[in-house]
């Protein structure tokens, strides 16, 4: 079996918050809770959560913008954490990210050339001719003209500041893409053509996303492999066909129910979730999610699941799948 | 959200602020009469401080609007020439200070940690002390002379602009954009030159120009009490001082025309220091048509 471009294994990131200046106890917020999963080469993993379950943390640590409290982060079999920093910045052309807000990744004083062309300028010893062609070429792969070049963040608007931002994620040619919530912020209308705009990149580039929403929808359309995150801990991975066939986890069932089904003549039974997801900074005894579970039994709240494998590729932490069921 | 700052627009909504432009006319009629003093007045000698002892303590008349002094010097000369010195020594000391502190300010903003820490005590060293009384003692160690006074001016000042640099840099490290130039890989160096101070500078600017008009006027606290600008030559805060003997015994014209100098260019610098804040801020703008 070949490596996968990304393993991570235990990946944990504390924040600590000193109470204050003369006192030892400070809070700690877990955002990432013992991670691992791989993503091989030119596949889609998508990570669903709601806000504050982890996703942009672990977006960051992948990266590097944050330092993870414990784990490893393995990037075409190279451990990202023992990098010396020069090292990972070089590091850096083959590994992009591209967030949720355009107008807010997006300098704003600079035009359009000048955003997609700061790769190349950290990167390479183009010359500005070159760049030109560069941006130009690159305008053209996210279905902008050249115009593009000379308008500012302000003067765009949100699908085209977007395509901007994955210009420049592109323009180093990277293995791996991370998008953070890249739809969320666009018009329903919008974010379609942005999914099919990422579709057809990753097929001309050979791209591997790691793909973060809390959108099942969006990621349907994306997604080879779903991991659900809840407080920081991945509760259920599988196969996206899977995810929705046949979803496991309590959790999981109650997200997917929540998404709006496009044809109004089918209803879905919703399953409302009692109470809010808890704090990371105290989160709950046992399994996190056992105080909204339907199925809680007593061991939920004493002991966290192990992740297991209830069928190939489908893995599920739950104490109700602990029989082999 | 979208952080829209465009020096052309800046500049025309200067110009639309009456009091803001009215300053600023002022400003640079001072500025010229200052530049041009030799050609402006017959007595560009005495301006530069040789006596005329003939025609001492004349008061205020069509050959000397505004006098002349002990040693016959006519006023508007000296007035012209005093410019030269107050003006150029608000604008320094502003310099200066935004030379020194904005960069070190940025620095520790960005880098945060120990780095912040040691440059922060650093300013606040320099802020526990009274401003004046630190400005005096150190202008007093250098010896008394111009330069040092603006440096002893200057060094009281940078860390003003360090913590409103340092604080303008806090709340944009955290900017999404940031974060990308950093997941870039673009280096430390080349984000503070090109993504942070950029964006910092409008209200440094702001700042610098509201704080000229108080540095003219500390400065010539410092000539007062013969600490800046030496005999022969004079600033207003000198021409003050050498009139203040005689105010009482009816010479008043001597402090009381460099001393509205002093007023109305400082007044100046704090309308147009107003006006820039208020045309660099699209939320302050009011459309006036």
């Amino acid at each position: 079996m070949t490596e996968p471009l990304l393993r991570v294994q235990g990946l944990s990131m504390t924040f600590s918050r000193k109470s204050g200046f003369f006192s030892r106890v400070g809070e700690e917020l877990r955002a990432l809770n013992d991670l691992s999963f791989t993503i091989n080469a030119g596949e889609t993993l998508g990570i669903v959560g709601e806000s504050g379950c982890g996703k942009s943390t672990l977006a960051r640590c992948l990266l590097r913008l944050l330092t993870p409290t414990a784990g490893q982060i393995y990037f075409a079999g190279q451990d990202l954490l023992a990098l010396p920093d020069e090292t990972m910045r070089r590091m850096r052309q083959r590994m992009q990210i591209v967030l949720q807000n355009p107008f807010s990744s997006l300098s704003p004083r600079l035009n359009g050339f000048q955003l997609i062309a700061e790769p190349l300028r950290t990167h390479t010893t183009m010359s500005r001719k070159e760049m030109m062609d560069e941006v130009a070429a690159l305008l053209a792969e996210v279905g902008l003209p050249s115009e593009f070049m000379s308008r500012h963040p302000h003067q765009l608007s949100g699908g085209q500041a977007q395509r901007i931002a994955l210009a420049r994620a592109l323009a180093l040619n990277p293995d791996f893409v991370i998008l953070d919530e890249p739809t969320s912020a666009l018009d329903v209308s919008v974010q379609a053509q942005i999914i099919n705009l990422l579709i057809r990149l990753q097929k001309q580039r050979a791209l591997t996303y790691l793909f973060i929403t809390h959108d099942l929808g969006v990621i349907q359309h994306i997604g080879d492999r779903i991991a659900v995150m809840y407080l920081g801990k991945i509760v259920e991975e599988t196969s996206s066909e899977r995810i929705f066939a046949n979803p496991q986890h309590p959790y999981t069932q109650a997200l997917l129910s929540s998404t709006p089904l496009p044809d109004p003549s089918r209803s879905r039974q919703r399953i409302i979730l009692p109470g809010t997801v808890p704090s990371a900074v105290d989160p709950p005894s046992g399994c996190s999610f056992h105080p909204r579970c339907a199925h809680v039994m007593d061991q939920c709240r004493t002991l966290y699941p192990a992740a297991r494998q209830t069928s190939v590729g489908h893995h599920v932490s739950c104490h109700l799948y602990e029989n082999g069921a | 959200m979208r952080a829209r700052v465009e020096v052309g627009s800046t500049l025309w909504y200067l110009l639309r602020d009456r009091v803001a432009l009215f300053s600023l006319a002022f400003l640079i009629l001072v500025a010229l009469a200052a530049v041009f003093a030799p050609l402006l007045t017959p007595y560009a000698a005495q301006g530069m401080g040789d006596p005329d002892l003939a025609a001492k303590f004349r008061s205020p008349s069509i050959e000397h609007p505004f006098g002349t002094d002990g040693l016959g010097r006519d006023q508007v000369a000296r007035l012209m020439f005093g410019a030269r010195r107050s003006l150029s020594m608000g604008v320094f000391v502003v310099v200066a200070a935004i030379a020194i502190g904005a960069p070190l300010g940025t620095i520790a903003g960005y880098l945060g940690g120990w780095v912040d820490e040691v440059l922060m005590r650093i300013t606040d060293i320099f802020l526990a002390f009274p401003p004046l009384l630190l400005a005096i003692a150190i202008a007093a160690a250098l010896g008394a002379s111009y330069i040092n006074a603006l440096a002893a001016i200057a060094a009281t000042w940078w860390p003003w602009y360090a913590r409103l640099a340092r604080s303008q840099t806090l709340s944009l490290r955290e900017r999404a954009y940031i974060e990308a130039a950093r997941s870039i890989g673009v280096r430390d160096r080349v984000i503070i030159m090109r993504h942070i101070f950029p964006n910092i500078m409008t209200p440094i600017v702001v700042q610098g120009t509201l704080d000229v008009g108080t540095a003219i006027l500390v400065a010539a606290g410092l000539s007062f009490i013969g600490l800046g600008t030496q005999a022969p030559y004079a600033d207003w805060g000198v021409m003050i001082s050498d009139g203040r003997l005689f105010f009482l015994s009816g010479r008043w014209w001597l402090s009381t025309f460099p001393g509205l100098a002093i007023f109305f260019t400082a007044m100046a610098f704090n309308f147009l220091g107003d006006g820039v804040r208020v045309a660099a801020d699209p939320r302050l703008r009011r459309i006036q048509s």
